[in-house]
């Protein structure tokens, strides 16, 4: 038998506060190498989704394992050499300057008294360039529109080297041209052998990127597979109340009310 | 980290400055002592020399037993105030949160003077240090608990928290004073608004122990309170186990303040002010920011209290009146950068 490498296999995941549940019995898998897009209308569970896959917050039931180890059995840092997460929200009211902000990525690999190398560095400033903010390091964070903030962030998960990368809403904020930009850099890295998950709210931009789509209702997987089986005409008018049709020219998806 | 020298060099100025600005206060004052006087009787003492016929008996006692003991406390206090500082608007994301207007120092203050008023303090000469750190963490660990909500501080409420505990904890204090009469008017001031006024070498060793030991713990937290200034989550997903450091970063700040609470009572907005300033010399990252922010509040408090000493003279000021004049007028400054934007008016 293969040993259960770069995997994240969830099952039967659950989370459920003061009563209510929020993310009831999701079981799926998000392979290396892949884009998957998690999708759903606004409460459907999405962000505790991911909260729950980043160890930020812990499920009432089921489990995540991760490369066949259930995550709350990870040290810390360990966790988060093999994981990685965009916040929905990041926090720049300090000003601290871009390298300092895309450095901190580094911090698994170091130890208590550990500085950033040379090395880490030059990494960091190679992830700046990969999301257009080369020539940015030296800058405060404080002065950047929320667009550069973003990406900032961006390149702060992408040094921090990990497997498997999970992020919330990380178009939002970008301009229509980083976007898409934002979006071929997943699909390259997913190329390269990550696994990606993203929280994405354009349906546009889902079907255009994304290998496998996952349709959150009501915290349960609702559908899960290619974006041009699941984004059929019935589920987007049962789960996202919209009409939408795949073009038969470019192949994209149509969405309208 | 990139700027090295230039961080290597503020830190040469700021130990220059230091010692200087000690042997400064300790020279000036009331009746001044000639600089040359000042060190070959510190030499003396800590040489075990005989500083000879060139130093008069009363000029000894005034640098070695008065005005030394307390400088240097002020020093203290004043590094670990400014330490503490830093590591709470980190620790909070909150650029105005700070011992005296969380709070804490109120809390232990309340706590010090309630050991003193029930006698416990008699028993052993560490139960007032004790008393003062016990109440600055209850009062911490209010502030904190109330306005935590599922990982988040919440800025306004932390603030409006902490200044309404602060003021409580005054008021209980003025109480307690006011009902035992042994306790004159000095007495309640020397609480409310701080001082160094008649401290000793007791004192200093008092309050120099755990400052330092808790200031120096501290620097091992530098990368978790930068990590911190991204929020939650980021800080979380980078490794940082929140929860638990938090306590340690709540138990050995309010070490710091209760011990500087129980010798010098309420010295505010130091920890506002000289963190801001450090910043703006050599950025956020903590690792530069803990130990210059020590350093920095190790001259300021010293200047500070020599102010208070000599400005009216003879009268002495009140040490906490001259950081408040300071501190307030930053405070607002901050104020109005940090929550313009928001409402109507």
């Amino acid at each position: 038998m293969q040993k259960e490498k770069q995997s994240v296999k969830v099952s039967g995941l659950s989370y459920s506060v003061n009563g209510k549940t929020i993310v009831a019995d999701a079981s799926f898998e998000i392979k290396p190498n892949e884009l998957l897009g998690i999708v759903g209308p606004n409460g459907a569970g999405k962000s505790t989704l991911l909260r729950l896959l980043t160890r930020i917050i812990h499920p009432s039931g089921g489990n995540i394992l991760l490369d066949g180890k259930d995550v709350s059995r990870y040290q810390a840092k360990e966790l988060y050499r093999k994981i990685s997460f965009l916040p929905q929200t990041s926090y720049f009211d300090f000003p601290l300057s871009v390298l300092e902000v895309v450095l901190t990525g580094r911090y698994p690999y170091l130890g208590i008294f550990e500085s950033e190398s040379k090395e880490d560095i030059k990494r960091a400033e190679d992830c700046l360039s990969l999301v257009d903010m080369g020539g940015f390091s030296q800058r405060k964070v404080t002065t950047l529109s929320g667009g550069e903030q973003q990406r900032v962030s961006v390149a702060r998960v992408l040094v921090q080297e990990t497997d498997f990368i999970f992020l919330d809403e990380p178009s939002s904020h970008l301009d229509i041209h980083h976007k898409f930009a934002l979006m071929e850099l997943l699909k390259s890295l997913a190329r390269k052998g990550r696994g990606i998950a993203a929280v994405l709210h354009d349906l546009d931009l889902a079907s255009r990127f994304c290998d496998r789509v996952l349709v959150l209702e009501d915290g349960r997987v609702f559908a899960l597979g290619e974006p041009s089986r699941v984004f059929s005409e019935k589920l987007l008018s049962s789960v996202f109340k919209v009409r939408g049709s795949w073009d038969a020219q470019s192949g994209n998806l149509l969405v309208f009310r | 980290m990139p700027t090295g020298k230039k961080t290597l060099s503020v830190y040469i100025i700021l130990s220059f400055l230091l010692v200087l600005v000690i042997l400064a206060c300790v020279s000036l004052g009331a009746v001044s002592v000639p600089f040359d006087k000042v060190l070959s009787i510190i030499a003396g003492k800590l040489l075990w020399l005989d500083a000879g016929a060139s130093v008069e008996k009363s000029q000894e006692l005034i640098v070695w037993d008065i005005r030394l003991p307390r400088v240097l406390l002020a020093a203290t206090i004043g590094g670990g105030l400014s330490i503490v500082g830093a590591v709470m608007q980190a620790m909070f994301r909150n650029p105005l949160a700070e011992p005296g207007i969380l709070g804490w120092s109120s809390g232990g203050a309340f706590f010090a003077v309630l050991a003193i008023y029930t006698g416990i303090y008699q028993q052993w000469f560490l139960l007032l240090p004790l008393a003062a750190f016990a109440g600055t963490l209850l009062t911490a660990y209010a502030v904190y608990g109330i306005s935590r909500y599922r990982g988040f501080v919440e800025n306004t409420t932390l603030l409006l928290c902490g200044v309404a505990l602060g003021t409580l904890f005054v008021s209980l204090t003025t109480f307690v004073l006011s009902v035992s009469n042994a306790w004159s008017m000095k007495e309640m001031l020397f609480w409310i608004m701080g001082g160094v006024d008649s401290r000793t070498w007791t004192h200093f060793a008092m309050a120099a122990v755990p400052v330092l030991a808790a200031s120096v713990t501290l620097l091992f937290y530098a990368k978790n309170l930068n990590a911190r200034l991204l929020g939650y989550e980021t800080a979380k997903t980078i490794g940082v186990d929140i929860e638990k450091t938090t306590k340690h970063l709540i138990i050995l700040s309010s070490l710091i303040v209760g011990a500087s609470v129980a010798v010098s009572g309420i010295v505010g907005f130091v920890g506002l002010i000289i963190p801001h300033s450090v910043r703006l010399l050599i950025g956020v990252d903590h690792r530069r920011l803990l130990p210059a922010s020590f350093i920095a509040g190790a001259i300021f408090l010293p200047v500070a209290d020599l102010i208070a000493r000599t400005v009216m003279g003879p009268q002495e000021l009140r040490l906490g009146i001259i950081t408040s004049l300071v501190g307030v007028p930053f405070f607002v400054f901050l104020l109005r950068r940090n929550f313009s934007g928001r409402g109507i008016a």
